[in-house]
């Protein structure tokens, strides 16, 4: 499972085994929207909601 | 793809204290002191659990703890009579798909004729191997290991030197209650120090009687302190070390701990330890300058940090998880801003912090699964484990000699 579709099937997802080595990491995950409190002092909140994923080009800016 | 729109967007909470397999018995507590606590809880109902009780306890507590927001659990298991009870628990807390560090701890029964005191018995090495060599073999998995020990409160010296150096040996964390009486080893610490034996992977749970050169001795060596203020203020502990351990630059982690006295959410952590400590400060410099501060001496981001990143930090895991940040575990909440009891959002930290509660949480993530959504838990047989857990809860009650009073 390399990324969970918000609108995929509850009871599908419920089925699948919990997660265990590994699992999966936040670079591999879009948030569209919403107030990020990240509480990563390098990265600061995004408060008009972001994309995970420029979290490594904010960083590297940094 | 996660649509976070119109909700607030935290890394998943850190519940960095409960003894979950104390679930079935939500209530029976929120009346008793800290010897009533003791007695019946440690020496007496303790001691009727089976390894089923055990299991389903563990399994229902880490699903709470999922609805309640906590992503990762410090289940702090000091009813490990068998290895059948600890598989058991271990088994439910995998099962509930939560992020836990399982802490093995001893239980506190009276002792039969012939047997030891608790406090003289050390942890049992060729268990603790048995789990660190078998299911905790690896170090990335969802559920990680951990010693629950008896330490200087709770057992004499040598125990305490045979566990944490027990801990040492299979590189595990080793964390300790203190409080709620006389310490059996007084002056642990000092010795544990002396010994060079305060080196990281190293929690205090409470420690809120502690004299500030130990705390400062705990802290210079790496070890972090963890505050559970609800039960802490209940049990007649001291005020919570917040304060301290703020003035220290020392981390200050937050978890439930006893659910059959308190509730199990951090939100409400969160609230009582940040109110009690702006209080404590505010008379505290009151009475020292003769004027209350004009700054607010304890700020909502920083309860925030306690119930995420700091929680991280004292288990060893800020690698992985406790902020919203690339290379980390998708370990993810979302609050619903457009309920009543937080519209408007004006301020995102604020709002998670003061007014949220386990009814906002619409969504989870752990390990980039989803475990909560739109409110809801995203496990099968959420009614059938009830009945399972009602019944535990009865069954034990009633071998005690308590009759349960049933509402619901």
């Amino acid at each position: 499972m390399d990324i969970v579709p918000f609108g995929s099937d509850p009871a599908a997802v419920a089925t699948e085994p919990a997660g265990t080595a590994g699992g999966m990491y936040m670079g591999r995950i879009l948030i569209k929207g919403g107030a990020l409190v990240t509480m990563d002092r390098r990265i600061a909140d995004l408060p008009a909601g972001d994309v995970l994923r420029s979290f490594r080009r904010r960083t590297a800016r940094k | 793809m996660i649509d976070a729109a119109d909700c607030i967007v935290l890394p998943g909470l850190i519940n960095a204290h409960l003894h979950t397999w104390q679930s079935a018995l939500r209530g029976i507590a929120a009346d008793w002191t800290v010897a009533k606590y003791m007695a019946a809880m440690h020496r007496g109902l303790a001691t009727l659990f089976r390894p089923e009780d055990l299991y389903i306890a563990n399994l229902m507590g880490a699903l709470n703890q999922i609805h309640c927001g906590s992503t990762t659990l410090v289940d702090w298991c000091h009813n490990n009579p068998t290895p059948e009870h600890t598989d058991a628990a271990i088994d439910g807390l995998a099962e509930s798909g939560i992020r836990a560090v399982f802490l093995h701890g001893s239980p506190k029964p009276n002792p039969k004729p012939g047997q030891k005191h608790f406090s003289e018995i050390p942890m049992p090495r060729a268990e603790i191997g048995r789990l660190r060599n078998g299911r905790f073999a690896g170090r990335d998995g969802l559920i990680t290991f951990g010693l629950a020990i008896l330490g200087p409160y709770y057992s004499i010296y040598e125990v305490t030197r045979h566990d944490v150096e027990l801990a040492r040996e299979f590189d595990l964390l080793a964390s300790m209650h203190v409080g709620g009486g006389v310490p059996i080893a007084a002056g642990g610490f000092e010795r544990l120090a002396k010994e060079d034996l305060i080196r990281g992977r190293f929690n205090v749970v409470h420690g809120n009687d502690l004299s500030a050169d130990v705390i400062r001795t705990i802290t210079d060596r790496g070890g972090m302190f963890t505050v559970t203020a609800e039960i802490e203020l209940q049990m007649g502990y001291g005020d919570p070390l917040t304060g301290q351990l703020n003035a220290l630059n020392a981390p200050v982690s937050i978890g439930s701990d006893v659910e059959p006295a308190a509730r199990g959410d951090l939100f409400t952590a969160m609230r009582v330890t940040l109110q009690h400590e702006r209080n404590r400060r505010t008379l505290e410099i009151h009475a020292q300058t003769g004027s209350r501060p004009e700054a607010m001496p304890v700020s909502c981001r920083q309860a925030l940090e306690w119930a995420t990143i700091n929680g991280a930090k004292m288990l060893g895991l800020d690698h992985r998880i406790g902020s919203l940040a690339p290379g980390k575990q998708a370990d993810i909440i979302l609050l619903r801003c457009g309920d009543l009891n937080l519209f408007p959002v004006h301020d995102p930290v604020a709002s998670a912090v003061m007014q949220a509660g386990v009814a906002n949480v619409d969504t989870v993530l752990i390990a980039g699964r989803i475990v909560k959504r739109g409110g809801k838990l995203l496990y099968a047989d959420i009614e059938q484990k009830k009945s399972a857990l009602r019944r535990s809860g009865e069954r034990i009650l009633s071998d005690f000699g308590l009759e349960p009073q049933r509402a619901a």
